[in-house]
């Protein structure tokens, strides 16, 4: 396993973020003490931006795995697979990045089941390691590795949520959109729109925002933002680029979008 | 025209007549041609002799010259000799002179070739409505027509003949037969005659857009302001202004398109401009300003709150001044007539649009006022009143007194009438201690509530009959609940029975099960990891199938019971009453499913009349089943008929609002549908059936469980196969909780 490159895990260039306070500090405290970090918030606010973009700037290789129900300990830890000369071991993500010193992150955690999740417990605690008891080899995480894991606290179910005993191996951190004049800016700078339609895009925003639990499970996201940014500045009329990427993604209800087509009139005119 | 012309004599022995020529012959001479004057002479004359008294010719000198000047030549002939034909030689004699009033009204809103469509329909009305009843002559006058004619200028207004046609074909459809109906309908006072009309009108109903209207108050401003809307058509409030009073704001009912801007967005601009008004204006003391003052500071405090709004909102700048008119300058005329709102509306279009056309030296003052104003930032509701106070000193004059004042198009209908920016302090204004008004105490409040109205199936002519049965929501009254925990003894072993049958009952959703020894498919993953671990030589997993088990049990269910009396019937040599076994079997069926969990509901329904049909709620989705529930029903009774639709309809309502995957509606019933009102045995049963049809595309599971032994002849043409008739109503009791469990299973 020594030809193996962790490197290629790196992030090259640097992740454009905005810091909303000094979530950067926090984070960086908590990496010196290899402590490991839940960041919360809803869908598209920046958090998977945020770990990549700490990452760059600790200059450490990051993997991150996506989380889903059908996600078990051994997607994460590894395990033998079958080849010519009869079975070979193969390292998960976990594996991977406790052995070789990497962060870790998996997004959007409470997707996958709660006991499969209970593999992670020996590496977030004072031990430090992973038993891979297939294989029978203890691996002793590398002083590099951090584990970070995500969730949107809002949009799951009742049903899905993390255990107790995986949620106190964590330091949180939470994570919301920007206000209004901050995420305007980011809109601006991300997708090159000029300050005053980024500032009329987060109105926008704030009303979807507004209507959640009334027609609307999440509001538009930061991201989307972004992309009707984008889209105005490849050329779209405005009214063309908010209704792709603002309305028509969040909702199929067609009163709420005879609302949104409202709304938009009333800040674009 | 010559002099002669001018005073030729009517030819008429009647002098109360002559009066009224004279008054009138001016007038007809400025606006008539000499050919339409002639048919003046001549119908006037014509009228006068056909043995009808005065007043026919009183009415035609009087509308005539308007009739003529509007129409043209040869339309007062046409007139004259449409109201000997079709209304004189019929019973409907007393209608003419109100006919011959009308056309002041209807020349108002239809245009120069449509008199002839108007005669057809006045024509059409009346042949369908004048009967005889022996005999080839007409013999009863038209119960209607004059109802109609009051109604012309609603009907000319909001609808369009295709519309009115459809209205009155409606009216004819139910009420042919039944004068006094025929009458209210045609007076436009009953619901359902406002309910076809309303269908007929040009425009969007605000219900219909309620809900995106709402959302938009919320998305912009997070607000929740309740809403009424009045009818100005109706309640005759032409000019009323919406507002908002209470945190409830009032608006019309319905909004037509306006300038190009349709009616969702009018509404839009309204509730935009209410809440500007929530926003930013406090209230100031009125009682020092004078009405005209008043009327100017409201007109820079809207200026004022729609900057202030627009700012955050530029989009609304340009949706407002579509709806705000512009007049021309010069168009008011202050020697003969008051130009405040003309002034008004002026200023209000200068203060909002840059590229205003107005030339006003005082307008263009007061908006550079304003803009210096608004651009220091901060300003108040008193500066607007300073601003209004300091307009009118320089432009009032000696004219805004005047009763004729320039109204046309100074009115921006988006506008509210700025009640909630004044404070009034007068003494006389507080609490006027003579008009207590005594407190009602709860039960009569109870009845105070007004009815749901719903529609009806007319299955004769495939469609609706809106707004057609009332449904009035009660309370059921109570009596000693231990009547029901008596019953729950009495049935003891069969409580223990169902008991059984509840332990067995398994939830509904289906969830996977991975890792199982046994299951019902094979988990190929597991099963590959397992067959790699064999040949690594380590223990594999056994677990390599995967199962479904049922996860938990969603289900709301509403139980509605027919309650009519009928049900008072003593079944068998048992002595009870359907009524009683009933009881029974509710009593049961509800501590059923209470220990199932399910979301449950029982309400009891009869009807007397379409007028009045009774709902009334045993048992609410969010109460338990304690004593209030038991007391209540304990105390059922049986009264009246079974109008089923209606109270489908609305228990659907309920059912319709709970948040569960399944939705069941129970029906328990012992007859067909019928009521009192109804002769033909198949309209309920078809509108009911038509009922079943609504429920089942909102979702809903409706069943029926009947009690009467010949239900098979109609049973499935309502319910289709969800259905089960129970021949022996002994054993009710024992088979509901049954029947309901296995749906359920």
């Amino acid at each position: 396993m020594s030809d193996f490159d962790i490197n290629q895990f790196k992030i090259e260039s640097e992740p454009f973020y905005e810091a909303q306070s000094n979530e950067a500090q926090l984070y960086t405290a908590a990496y010196n003490a290899r402590l490991p970090v839940m960041v919360k918030g809803p869908t598209g606010c920046g958090k998977s931006r945020f770990i990549e973009h700490m990452a760059h700037k600790l200059d450490k290789p990051i993997i991150t795995v996506s989380c889903n129900e059908d996600i078990t300990a051994s997607d994460l830890i590894g395990r033998y697979l079958l080849d010519a000369n009869g079975t070979r071991w193969v390292d998960g993500p976990l594996t991977l990045a406790a052995r070789h010193g990497a962060i870790c992150y998996l997004d959007e955690i409470v997707e996958a089941r709660q006991d499969t999740m209970v593999v992670i417990h020996s590496l977030t605690d004072h031990r430090r390691e992973l038993m891979l008891d297939k294989k029978g080899e203890l691996v002793k995480a590398h002083p590099d590795f951090q584990l970070v894991i995500s969730y949107n606290p809002g949009y799951q179910s009742l049903m899905k949520d993390l255990k107790q005993s995986t949620k106190q191996r964590f330091t949180g951190m939470d994570f919301d959109y920007a206000s209004a004049e901050l995420e305007a800016s980011i809109v601006a700078k991300e997708s090159g729109v000029d300050a005053d339609m980024a500032a009329n895009l987060v109105k926008l925003a704030q009303a979807t925002r507004n209507l959640v639990g009334h027609g609307l499970d999440e509001g538009a996201s930061t991201r989307l933002l972004n992309y009707a940014g984008t889209l105005i500045a490849a050329g779209v009329e405005v009214k063309d680029a908010c209704h792709m990427a603002l309305v028509c993604p969040i909702t199929d209800d067609a009163e709420v979008r005879t609302t949104m087509s409202g709304a938009i009139d009333a800040i674009f005119g | 025209m010559t002099e002669e012309v001018q005073h030729k004599p009517l030819d008429c022995a009647f002098e109360s007549v002559q009066d009224v020529f004279a008054l009138n012959i001016d007038q007809a001479v400025e606006h008539l041609t000499v050919d339409s004057l002639d048919e003046y002479y001549q119908g006037a004359e014509f009228l006068s002799k056909i043995g009808q008294g005065d007043k026919l010719s009183i009415a035609f000198l009087k509308t005539m010259p308007w009739v003529g000047e509007h129409f043209g030549d040869g339309s007062i002939k046409k007139i004259t000799d449409f109201t000997y034909n079709k209304i004189c030689r019929t019973p409907n004699k007393p209608a003419v002179e109100i006919f011959l009033n009308s056309f002041i009204i209807v020349v108002d809103h239809i245009n120069k070739d449509q008199l002839d469509e108007y005669l057809a329909l006045i024509e059409y009305h009346l042949s369908k409505t004048t009967f005889s009843i022996h005999g080839i002559h007409d013999t009863h006058p038209s119960p209607s027509l004059i109802a109609l004619l009051g109604n012309i200028n609603l009907l000319l207004e909001q609808l369009d003949f295709k519309g009115i046609y459809e209205w009155i074909d409606y009216g004819l459809r139910y009420f042919k037969d039944h004068p006094e109906r025929q009458q209210e309908f045609f007076t436009l006072t009953t619901p359902d005659s406002k309910a076809v009309f309303q269908r007929q009108r040009k425009g969007l109903l605000f219900s219909d857009i309620e809900r995106p209207i709402n959302l938009f108050q919320r998305a912009l401003w997070k607000t929740d302001y309740m809403y009424a809307p009045y009818s100005p058509d109706f309640e005759k409030l032409e000019h009323f202004s919406p507002y908002i009073e209470d945190e409830i704001i009032r608006l019309p009912d319905i909004y037509s398109d306006l300038n190009g801007v349709n009616g969702c967005r009018r509404y839009m601009a309204l509730v935009a401009h209410l809440v500007a008004h929530q926003q930013f204006t406090t209230k100031i003391v009125a009682d020092n300003a004078s009405p005209q003052q008043r009327f100017f500071a409201e007109v820079f405090e809207d200026a004022r709150v729609e900057y202030l709004a627009i700012k955050q909102y530029p989009g609304l700048k340009k949706l407002w001044l579509s709806l705000i008119p512009i007049v021309n300058e010069f168009d008011c005329d202050n020697t003969n007539q008051s130009c405040l709102r003309h002034r008004a509306i002026m200023l209000t279009r200068a203060l909002l649009d840059d590229e205003h056309p107005y030339k006003n030296k005082v307008i263009l003052d007061y908006v550079d006022k304003f803009k210096t104003l608004m651009g220091a930032g901060e300003s108040s509701t008193s500066d607007s009143l300073t601003l209004g106070l300091g307009y009118l000193i320089k432009t009032r004059g000696p004219s805004d007194a005047l009763a004729k004042v320039y109204f046309e198009g100074t009115e921006v209908t988006y506008r509210d009438d700025n009640r909630s920016m004044w404070v009034f302090i007068e003494e006389f204004d507080e609490d006027d201690e003579i008009f207590q008004h005594e407190t009602t105490p709860d039960d009569e409040e109870v009845e105070t509530i007004p009815p749901h109205y719903y529609d009806e199936w007319d299955y004769a002519y495939e469609s609706y009959k809106p707004d057609w049965a009332a449904v009035y929501e009660r309370l059921h009254t109570h009596t000693d609940a231990s009547k029901i925990d008596r019953i729950l003894d009495k049935h003891s072993a069969l409580v223990k029975q169902l008991k059984k049958v509840l332990d067995l009952l398994k939830p509904q959703n289906k969830k996977r099960v991975r890792y199982q020894e046994e299951g019902a498919e094979l988990d190929l993953d597991i099963a590959l990891r397992s067959v790699i671990d064999i040949k690594n030589g380590s223990q594999p997993d056994t677990r390599i199938n995967i199962d479904f088990e049922h996860d938990s049990r969603s289900v709301s269910v509403l139980l509605l019971l027919d309650l009519s009396q009928s049900l008072n019937e003593v079944v068998g040599s048992s002595g009870q009453t359907i009524l009683e076994l009933s009881q029974e079997a509710v009593s049961l069926l509800a501590w059923a499913v209470e220990q199932l969990g399910d979301n449950f509901a029982i309400a009891g329904f009869n009807s007397d009349t379409r007028q009045k049909v009774m709902y009334y709620h045993i048992k609410g989705y969010s109460e338990s089943w304690d004593d209030t529930v038991k007391s209540r029903l304990a105390d059922l009774k049986a009264e009246f008929s079974t109008r089923m639709g209606a109270a489908i309809r609305h228990g659907a309502h309920y059912l319709d609002l709970q948040q569960s995957d399944k939705k069941l509606m129970l029906i328990l019933t012992d007859g067909e549908p019928a009521d009192i009102d109804i002769h033909d045995p198949k309209a309920l049963i078809q509108d009911t059936h038509k009922a079943v049809q609504e429920v089942q595309q909102k979702g809903m599971y409706p069943y029926c469980i009947s009690l009467d032994k010949r239900a098979d002849e109609y049973i499935a043409d309502i319910f289709g196969s969800h259905y089960s008739v129970i021949d022996r109503i002994e054993s009710l009791p024992k088979e509901l909780p049954q029947l309901f469990l296995s749906l359920t299973k």
